[in-house]
């Protein structure tokens, strides 16, 4: 896991100092967030989608399915690509949350996390880009994060390959979009599994035994 | 730590030593019980003192661990220091003939003691002296008398190296020692070789998260470089200077654990693993000096140091040893100064260990102690080397364990990245005798990992994909299968052999039966996808090439890819902190499977990683492995080929690991089908559980007849617990007819069958009393006496006093002292015990009543009204005020013995509130107050009645108070 600290190098500080360098860094954070809002188009806040309530997906989009798992309510998550987005503590609580949301194909990437007492700006490197593909669901694994310290300011982050638990969470939440859409990884590193699982089960589904039978009109 | 020289061999000696061993084997054809198989060794690490006296080893019978101490010319054993279960002994050795070193860790601190041995008075207790200063011990210098070696602590990042008298580091006196002048400016860290005075020295940089590894060659006195890295990923830790470029070191760079390593100083690589577990870290090594050999390793297995030995210094008489009944080789563990007495420890892969010590002057051999003592009276299987020329013309080598009774046609084929083909016949497996006393032969190999991260720089791994060998294997087994008549095969994989196990099983289908996995690999793609922490670890550029140049066949290589149209039997298992075998592994060949077999058993360890870390979990895992291979190989179950003991036991532990939180997913109706099995085969605890399901109604319908059926079977075997439910039933007549004599009896069988102090203690309520059994007096201190039951314990462990317990005694105190009939010894044995438990003294004094009645408060200022007539209303408050004037001005602490009764329409007169009542001397002559406050379900016409005794139980005081006009 890697780690931020919000009071880097405190310890070496005397009391008071060590205050007022963590009041100077949450403010900094505080106004890196806001910078981040002058600099780019503002982020859309979106929820994932519920699945009761999937609805047809848009030429040249596809979805974004990841899990956030944390110790503390997350404020928001804030992912910027073709459009910027920013999830929201009802989607980002703690424990694990799976996130399935439909986005405009393309790269994105993970780029801060918002807390009620400070933001955490993500490493501007391939560890957190992914892309978005057309037509499909792309994985892109858990976001985990544990919030440790005193004041929870130091915070450990990872993003884990968990693909089996996502297609289980897709087949018993989504089983309908699973049936229509290839399932892909699209976190760091390469795994085919995904593709190898969805495709073998869609070929089963091809042979019709699973189509719905029609009913009579009477 | 372990000193070894070359020492002269005369063949004749080992005809002694043979027979020293083989004395010990005797023939026992019984299964060997996994208690006794998976445990730590009884006796172990022995070391001889520097003038070859005496023998320093660790003794760990299960209950307490201690430092023995063996007086070879007496043939006489004494203990020397006890150790609780919070401390953690790391390490001791002999400074010289008559005094020993001890590390140890105890809560979280680093302790270091020296015992200094009365060599002529072994019989008393050995002082133990704390070295006060902060440090180590580096070396016990065996070439200079009664100096060492300290690299003493100054602050976290600042040490210094003295050489000093034993005597005056055991006062914290360095005025007189000799400090080492070529220090290793901020080392947090040294160490040292005895073998070429080559020392080692750590240093780490904050700023830069880096840490850096020194060496000062022998003779030499500038410090050189050996290693850095800001990469804190892999650990590098060095063990012995070689030569110039060369060094022994611990590193995980390029294994999957911490193997012993040579790595080179001018290419800063690894140039080769010399030792790698299977299933441990190494976490200390020792190599012969001149040839580089490496002569012991240690690591720890379950919480506790363990280690092996590899310098056959018998080599030359080998021959005739393995001719003799025993094959087992011999190492040399340790020499005294001189080299003439050695400590001989004759082991192997049919041989769990007996250290032996030898004396070359009198070419005697002399029994130590054996590593497992209760394990001598069986026989062990023996393992063979087969070898063959497969249809590729290549060879391949395998080990085979043949049961020696029990056979049932089952070859199980182990495969174990790391295990070499040494291993296989010189390391007593308890995994492997385990299985092989049960009627399997099991077929191990040189077994080469499917991936192994080669070519290491300082902060990342390159990967070579090696051949697949299953096809080779799966020939050898096919040949085995033949040769020895097996018609029944399952592999069994630990980590990447998980891999192949499966995978063989898929490709060959028709040959295995099962397949057994514990903590596998089943999707190499993994180990480059795990998360974006792990990955950076990799050289991206030679994956992505690895991946284009193979990615087909090597996603289809995986077993989770070749599942397809297989149907076999399969038992998987992962530890929920695996960081090799990540979950995601597991989840991902357990999603497969369940779609593609019909049987399949997976479980999740919780708080288990790489490997078990617990005795009692390879127990579980072995009884749950031979379990599903009866079952579903159509084996006979365990009970028709073991007594039921054993076969009861292991249906125990099997029922325990789905209870009890020990896997992620708790799988109660599991348990108790086990449980059954083992209750019906009349195992003790498994009959009280089952009892105790029939009396909650827990899985069954809930039956009080069949709960005390069982609970009293399990009392006739000696469960105590089981006793004393059934004592507890009898004494309270509510769901059995009340009978005291009976609960009498059962309360004291209990405790007699070691049931926690509250069975002697109730048992003590009707001795004392004399009022339902014959008073006896004696038996009433045996019972009553809690302060000699504590101390028992401490010493022998047998009846434990708990809070409860202490409770309990604190409320029965009361009335045994107010029973009628006591005699003048009872009397006398109570107030002992009150002053040895509470320092309470009886101090004569005479009761003045101040005021009694309703009062406002509980205190001293409340009254409101002296009376006997108390109104009938909720927290109403009523009771008396008194002091006791001492005839003597004394300071010591007294108390008083304070009953209360009540009388309501529904009940007769029955003691509500009975207690001792205390006070410090000083408070002695301040006001008593007694009282009672009525709750709502109180507030009905009742009588309360106050009586207060002395503690000779004379009555001070007696007041009714009538509530509610109840008369």
């Amino acid at each position: 896991m890697q780690s931020t600290k919000l009071t880097d190098n405190l310890s070496n500080l005397s009391i008071p100092n060590a205050a007022w360098l963590f009041i100077g860094s949450l403010i900094l954070f505080l106004l890196s967030g806001c910078q981040q809002t002058l600099n780019q188009p503002a982020p859309q806040y979106v929820r994932s989608i519920h699945p009761d309530n999937v609805q047809t997906l848009q030429e040249g989009h596809g979805y974004l399915l990841m899990a956030v798992t944390t110790n503390l309510n997350i404020r928001s998550l804030f992912i910027n690509g073709p459009i910027n987005i920013a999830l929201k503590q009802a989607d980002l609580e703690s424990g694990t949350n799976y996130i399935l949301v439909p986005l405009p194909q393309g790269q994105y990437n993970i780029s801060e996390i918002s807390m009620y007492f400070g933001n955490y700006s993500f490493d501007k490197n391939d560890y957190w880009n992914f892309e978005v593909m057309g037509d499909t669901i792309s994985y892109i694994g858990d976001l985990q994060t544990e919030f440790q310290g005193k004041y929870n300011t130091t915070i450990s982050y990872e993003l884990r390959n968990r693909s089996s638990y996502a297609l289980e969470f897709l087949e018993n939440k989504y089983p309908t979009l699973l049936k229509s859409k290839t399932v892909v990884y699209s976190g760091f590193g390469e795994d085919r599994f995904l593709e190898f699982m969805t495709q073998k089960s869609k070929a089963n589904t091809d042979s019709g035994s699973d189509e719905p039978l029609e009913h009579s009109s009477k | 730590m372990i000193q070894s020289k070359k020492i002269p061999i005369v063949v004749t000696v080992f005809i002694l030593l043979s027979a020293v061993v083989t004395s010990v084997h005797l023939q026992a054809n019984t299964i060997i019980s996994g208690e006794e198989l998976f445990k730590t060794p009884y006796y172990t690490v022995p070391q001889i003192s520097p003038d070859g006296k005496f023998v320093i080893g660790k003794v760990d019978d299960g209950e307490k661990r201690e430092l023995v101490i063996t007086d070879v010319n007496a043939k006489k054993r004494y203990p020397v220091i006890f150790f609780a279960k919070r401390n953690y002994l790391r390490n001791f050795y002999w400074i010289d003939s008559d005094s020993i070193y001890i590390e140890y860790i105890s809560g979280k601190k680093n302790k270091n003691s020296i015992v200094n041995v009365d060599v002529n008075n072994l019989a008393v207790k050995q002082p133990a002296q704390q070295i006060s200063a902060e440090g180590y011990l580096l070396s016990s210098l065996p070439e200079v008398e009664n100096q060492v070696l300290f690299a003493r602590r100054l602050s976290e990042d600042d040490l210094e190296i003295y050489q000093i008298a034993t005597s005056d580091l055991v006062n914290g006196n360095f005025a007189s020692a000799q400090k080492f002048e070529s220090h290793l400016k901020d080392a947090f860290f040294y160490s040292y070789n005895d073998q070429n005075s080559a020392f080692f020295g750590l240093k780490f940089d904050k700023d830069e998260n880096a840490f850096s590894i020194w060496f000062l060659a022998p003779n030499k006195k500038t410090w050189r470089l050996l290693y850095d890295s800001d990469n804190l990923s892999f650990q590098l830790k060095p063990i012995q200077y070689l030569s110039d470029n060369k060094f022994l070191v611990l590193t995980n760079q390029i294994t999957e654990r911490m193997s012993v390593a040579v790595f080179d100083l001018v290419s800063q690589k690894v140039e080769k693993i010399v030792y790698e577990d299977p299933k441990h870290d190494i976490i200390s090594a020792e190599a012969d000096d001149e040839s580089g050999e490496l002569i012991s390793v240690t690591f720890l297995q379950h919480g506790e140091q363990e280690v092996l030995y590899f310098k056959q210094e018998l080599a030359d008489i080998e021959n005739y040893y393995m001719d003799a009944e025993d094959d087992d080789p011999a190492y040399t563990v340790d020499t005294s100064a001189d080299g003439t007495r050695s400590i001989v420890l004759a082991y192997g892969a049919s041989h769990p260990g007996t250290y032996i010590l030898f004396d070359e002057k009198t070419q005697s051999t002399q029994l130590i102690e054996h590593q497992y003592p209760s394990l001598i009276e069986h026989e062990f299987a023996k393992t063979r080397r087969i070898e063959m020329e497969l249809a590729s013309g290549e060879t391949q080598e395998g080990f085979l364990t043949l049961p020696y009774l029990n056979g049932n046609g089952t070859l199980l084929i182990m495969l174990e990245a790391g295990s070499t083909a040494s291993d296989k016949m010189t390391e007593f497996s308890p995994s492997v005798q385990y299985l092989a006393s049960r009627g399997y032969a099991i077929l191990r190999l040189d077994y080469q990992s499917p991936v192994e991260f080669i070519e290491s720089d300082t902060d990342t791994y390159n990967v070579r994909m090696n051949t697949l060998l299953e096809s080779d294997i799966n020939e050898l087994v096919e040949y085995v299968k033949q040769r020895f008549n097996y018609d029944k095969a399952c592999p069994i994989g630990y980590g990447y052999g998980g891999y192949s196990a499966l995978r063989m099983s898929m490709l060959y289908q028709q040959n295995y039966q099962c397949v057994i996995s514990l903590f596998g690999i089943y999707d190499l793609q993994l180990l480059f996808s795990a998360n974006n922490a792990e990955a950076l670890k990799l050289n991206q550029q030679a994956i992505k090439e690895l991946l284009q140049n193979q990615n087909a066949s090597f996603v289809e290589k995986a077993p989770v890819y070749l599942a397809k149209g297989f149907n076999k039997p399969v038992l998987m298992v992962a530890g929920e902190n695996d960081d090799v075998a990540i979950p995601e592994q597991f989840n991902r060949m357990s999603y497969v499977l369940e779609r593609q077999i019909d049987d399949l058993e997976n479980y999740i360890y919780s708080d288990v990683g790489h490997g078990f870390e617990r005795w009692f979990q390879e127990l579980q895992f072995h009884a749950v492995i031979d379990d599903f291979l009866r079952r579903h190989l159509s084996l006979a179950p365990l009970e028709e080929i073991s007594d039921n003991e054993v076969a009861a036991e292991e249906y125990v532990v099997i029922s325990d690991m789905f209870a009890f939180d020990t896997l992620t997913e708790n799988k109660a109706s599991k348990s108790f089908e086990y449980l059954v099995k083992a209750s019906r085969l009349g195992h003790p605890r498994a009959m009280f559980n089952h009892g105790a399901h029939f009396h909650r109604g827990d899985l069954v319908s809930r039956n009080f007849t069949k709960a005390m059926e069982l609970y009293q079977k399990a009392s006739e075997v000696g469960y105590a617990s089981a006793s004393y439910r059934v004592a507890e039933f009898l004494s309270r007549g509510t769901e059995v007819d009340q009978d005291l004599p009976k609960a009498y009896e059962y309360y004291l069988l209990a405790d007699q069958q070691g049931h926690d102090a509250r069975a002697g203690l109730k048992a003590a309520r009707y001795v004392c009393k004399g009022e339902v059994v014959e008073r006896d007096v004696d038996l009433c201190k045996r019972l009553f006496d809690i302060k000699k039951i504590r101390k028992d314990n401490l010493k022998n462990r047998q009846i434990k006093v708990d809070e409860n317990s202490k409770k309990l005694w604190r409320s029965l105190f009361p009335d045994l002292m107010l029973a009628s009939g006591n005699t003048t010894e009872q009397q006398a044995f109570y107030k002992r015990l009150l002053y040895e438990e509470f320092e309470i003294v009886d101090v004569k004094a005479q009761f003045e009543l101040v005021e009694e009645g309703i009062f406002t408060n509980a205190g001293l200022t409340g009254h409101k009204k002296t009376t006997d007539q108390i109104p009938m209303t909720p927290g109403v408050k009523f009771g008396v005020r008194f002091r006791l004037n001492k005839q003597a001005d004394s300071t010591e602490n007294s108390a008083i013995i304070v009953q209360i009764f009540r009388t309501t329409e529904k009940q007769q007169k029955a003691v509500i509130r009975q207690r001792i009542e205390q006070k410090s001397g000083r408070q002695f002559r301040q006001d008593w107050y007694i009282d009672k406050e009525l709750s709502s379900a109180e507030a009905v016409p009742s009588l309360y009645e106050i009586q207060i005794y002395n503690l000779d139980a004379e009555l001070l005081y007696s007041k009714t108070f009538n509530v509610g006009s109840f008369i």
